[in-house]
């Protein structure tokens, strides 16, 4: 009795000490353009397509899963096996794509970074009158999401990123407040237990356009590159496989319980008091139940924290990917004429980022949105080069996919490739 | 599939023969369609086979995989009468090879590499696991009776011919006027880990014991390697055998954009060690300003040296002479000559002539090391030396110098100024190029490679 004791807590120990590449992961998953995509969704359809978080959150332990079989199996990266697999064509159109995704990310993050530094300063303006000053206010928001691009951009550089994720991965407590907004705005719990296990599906282009939204952020192509690096630093092998499993499964319920309670309160909310989101800046008002006249600034702190922890992951992944899959030298702790490509990748993306949404009159909101979207579309064609690799059973020996799973990424491929295609059929009108 | 039967025919006009390239690379050929001596298809080139359990440098290819949907043949090369750009053509009398299928169907051998499954596309890490590249393409070549691996290319030109865009990169980088040359990292030091394990290639040797090579060997890579990885191993090597390494360098464009990457310091330091004349050639093609820079930097007494021999055109004896010979005062005598020798001797190239000075460096005779050892002790050097020495002026041209050399046979010939000075010698290896030339009647095998 004692024994099997000791031996549960030994477990428990192993557990803890390997969490948690997928759960770091799935707190990441919640960037600027999730909050946005799933704060929509609310506000636009209220509960209507809660359930959709079922199909996806199934997918994302799938994908995850695999991706993590795959680690085990081969001590490889993502990059490694896409390219030994898919050679250097099959490579180049892929890495090509996820750049561009994740360029969008990017700017997506600086968006989420820009606005909430705007709805800060608006706030800041009834007890500051310098404030209240348009072009004083544009100015400083200007500075700050310049600064922030140099901050992100130098503790990468300076190696310290580690640290400073786990600073970051605290503050995930934020997303706590969406699950009190939810409880405090009481909502008809009967009407959410039917949007979530009822499926209703519109055949509007809008409601296509959302709906891959919601996939494209969360099942991204990057977190997969980031969680595959991530436990290849861990160390994590076949002998700890069966108990690292679960820190996937817990990552992905974890990103979709943030997505579930986030839909919740907007649609307890936006929805039911008829608010159109228009920007970012309505979005905050989902947080009054729980924070009254402070909402907004909630919702910005908790924005803010979400973009730039996303900010420094995306271009880090992207050139860490890039360079990866062609060969060329990787390093933060490196000189960069050591690794030029690696420094001018990650450097490239930050500046891009930062830049677009520093054009004036760029829509904040809708970058966010259709980065996620563009995620999305990408998805059913990152899906056919995991399952390829996942299926082969040269590379992943024991860790091979069986029929069932390979009948279910196909499966999924094939929908989501419908819906991809559905939406560019129908056009991007009607947004 | 069908039987697709294209007569070569109207191909030839159109595709260069490959073997008349001399190198080609893996990807060139891959995919490549294999007909026989009927024009019958055969199949598509998959894959090609080296034999790695000869441990020699650059391995032989062993087989041509050949695929036609499941069916898998391999040829040798001797099964091929004609290697063509868009198709190869097996000979009448082509068997092909014997070949073992694993289970799932794939071609199978225990002491092959397979050049597209174990080696294109992984990665290579030295030994210490650092320098992450990838093998992006594999330069091979035609010898004489096969075809050898040169080595892996893992340079972005590799990558671009890759995705088809070898060309146009190429054009690309004319325009701005940049040269872009292929980076191959030489065969012998890469090494497939067994077939169970292809994940990675292991470069042998690390960078920092690339030096355990004679420099002769670690000169070959070199040529074979970009500039810039060439400066990386010289650096990483003692001075005195990056010294030698540099010398047994045979262009001389590459040994001068070497020492520019080198950087003044490190290229003093190599150059101090190098024969004076050699040195003088190397700094004679840089810039002036890049020269005095390197010069300043080198000890006093050497650059001194190599300055006086840079003041000669280098076509003339004295641009081709060494300041490194022995020389031994007349009053000396065998014994005092032979304990001198003894210490100055390791460090001259050419010990075999002892020359033997007035006072005032005047040329007076010369000893050979054989006469120095079987003369007695106390005889003085003006007994035993040969008065009558074969030498030439400063401001002699090349051919005259090898002519004399040939002619009465030496070794080595002593250089002097018009006043009789002796300035320096030249050795037969320093004209040896010339000799061949102007030697119709040497025989065949010393007239050089083909």
């Amino acid at each position: 009795m004692l024994a099997k004791l000791k031996q549960k807590w030994k477990q428990v120990l192993i557990f803890l000490s390997l969490v948690g590449p997928g759960i770091i992961t799935g707190n990441v998953d919640n960037d600027s353009g999730g909050i946005a995509t799933y704060s929509i969704v609310g506000a636009h359809y209220g509960y209507e397509m809660l359930w959709t978080l079922i199909p996806v959150t199934v997918l994302l332990i799938y994908t995850l899963n695999a991706s993590y079989r795959m680690g085990v199996a081969t001590g490889q990266g993502l990059g490694d096996l896409i390219r030994e697999k898919f050679r250097v064509k099959g490579a180049f159109i892929l890495l090509s794509l996820v750049f561009l995704a994740n360029l969008g990310t990017t700017t997506s993050e600086f968006a989420g970074i820009y606005g909430s530094i705007q709805i800060a300063g608006i706030n800041f303006s009834q007890d500051f009158s310098l404030l209240k000053n348009k072009a004083v206010l544009t100015f400083l928001t200007y500075l700050l999401t310049i600064s922030m691009a140099i901050f992100v951009w130098t503790i990468v550089v300076k190696g310290t990123y580690k640290m400073v994720e786990r600073v970051f991965m605290f503050s995930c407590l934020f997303y706590l407040s969406y699950v009190f907004s939810a409880f405090y705005a009481k909502p008809e719990w009967s009407e959410v237990w039917r949007g979530f296990f009822v499926p209703t599906i519109r055949y509007q282009s809008a409601y296509i356009f959302d709906l891959i939204g919601v996939i494209g952020t969360t099942v991204t192509p990057w977190m997969h590159f980031y969680m595959h690096a991530t436990m290849l630093e861990k160390g994590i092998t076949a002998k700890t496989y069966y108990i690292s499993k679960w820190d996937v499964v817990i990552g992905s319920i974890m990103t979709d319980v943030v997505a579930f309670f986030t839909i919740v309160a907007c649609g307890a909310t936006l929805f039911k008091q008829n608010i159109r989101v228009e920007s970012i800046y309505d979005i905050g008002q989902s947080l009054i139940p729980v924070a009254g006249s402070y909402s907004s600034l909630l919702f910005a702190a908790g924005l803010f924290n979400a973009s730039l922890l996303a900010s420094a992951v995306l271009p880090l992944a992207t050139a860490y990917a890039i360079c990866e899959t062609f060969g060329w030298e990787i390093g933060i702790e490196k000189e960069f004429n050591e690794a030029k490509m690696f420094y001018s990748i990650f450097t490239f993306m930050i500046i891009t980022g930062c830049a677009l949404v520093l054009i004036p009159g760029m829509p904040l909101l809708l970058i966010m949105r259709i980065s996620q979207v563009a995620n999305g579309i990408l998805l059913p064609i990152f899906l056919f080069y995991l399952i390829i690799i996942a299926s082969d059973k040269k590379t992943m020996g024991e860790f091979t996919f069986n029929s069932y799973e390979k009948s279910f990424g196909w499966v999924s491929t094939i929908v989501l490739s419908i819906l991809s295609i559905m939406l560019v059929y129908q056009g991007l009108a009607g947004i | 599939m069908t039987n697709q039967t294209i007569a070569p025919a109207e191909l030839v006009k159109k595709s260069p023969v490959l073997k008349s390239f001399n190198t080609f690379f893996l990807s060139e050929v891959l995919n490549i369609k294999v007909y026989d001596k009927d024009d019958i298809f055969i199949g598509y080139i998959d894959d090609i086979a080296i034999d790695a359990s000869e441990n020699i440098r650059h391995p032989y290819v062993s087989a041509f995989i050949v695929r036609r949907g499941t069916n898998i043949r391999a040829f040798e090369y001797s099964d091929f009468i004609d290697y063509r750009y868009d198709y190869f053509e097996l000979s009448p009398d082509a068997s092909g090879l014997s070949v073992k299928l694993s289970q799932e169907g794939e071609y199978e051998s225990d002491i092959e590499i397979l050049l597209k499954r174990d080696v294109l596309d992984k990665q290579i890490v030295d030994t210490s696991g650092l320098r992450l590249v990838r093998v992006n393409d594999i330069k091979l070549t035609f010898v004489k009776n096969g075809i050898v691996t040169i080595g892996a290319d893992i340079g972005p030109t590799g990558l671009m011919r890759r995705l088809g865009l070898g060309r146009m990169y190429k054009a690309a980088a004319a325009l701005f006027n940049k040269k872009i040359s292929d980076q191959i990292i030489s065969w012998q030091f890469v090494e497939p880990i067994g077939a169970s394990h292809k994940n990675k290639i292991k470069l042998v040797v690390p960078y920092a014991k690339l030096s355990v090579l004679h420099p002769a060997d670690i000169a070959d890579i070199i040529e074979e390697l970009s500039v810039q990885e060439s400066a990386e191993i010289l650096k990483s090597l003692d001075e005195e055998t990056a010294a030698e390494t540099l010398s047994e360098i045979e262009e001389q464009e590459l040994q001068i954009s070497l020492i520019e990457s080198l950087g003044t310091e490190k290229a003093a330091d190599i150059l101090d060690m190098m024969p004076p004349d050699e040195a003088a050639d190397i700094l004679g093609d840089l810039s002036e300003k890049q020269a005095e820079e390197i010069l300043s930097d080198m000890n006093s007494q050497g650059a001194e040296e190599v300055r006086e021999l840079m003041s000669h055109d280098e076509d003339t004896a004295g641009g081709l002479m060494t300041t490194e010979y022995i020389s031994f005062p007349e009053t000396f005598n065998a014994e005092q000559a032979l304990a001198e020798f003894r210490l100055i001797a390791p460090n001259i190239e050419m010990a075999y002539y002892l020359y033997i000075e007035e006072k005032g460096g005047y040329l007076k005779g010369v000893v050979t090391l054989k006469d120095l050892v079987v003369a007695r002790p106390y005889q003085k050097l003006t007994e035993i030396m040969n008065r009558k020495v074969a030498y030439c002026l400063l401001n002699e041209r090349r051919e005259d110098v090898a002519e004399k050399i040939a002619r009465y046979n030496l070794l080595a010939i002593p250089v002097v100024d018009n006043n009789d000075v002796l300035k320096g010698i030249i050795t037969f290896d320093d004209v040896m190029d010339t000799i061949i030339e102007i030697n119709e009647e040497l025989p065949h095998f010393l007239k050089g490679g083909e």
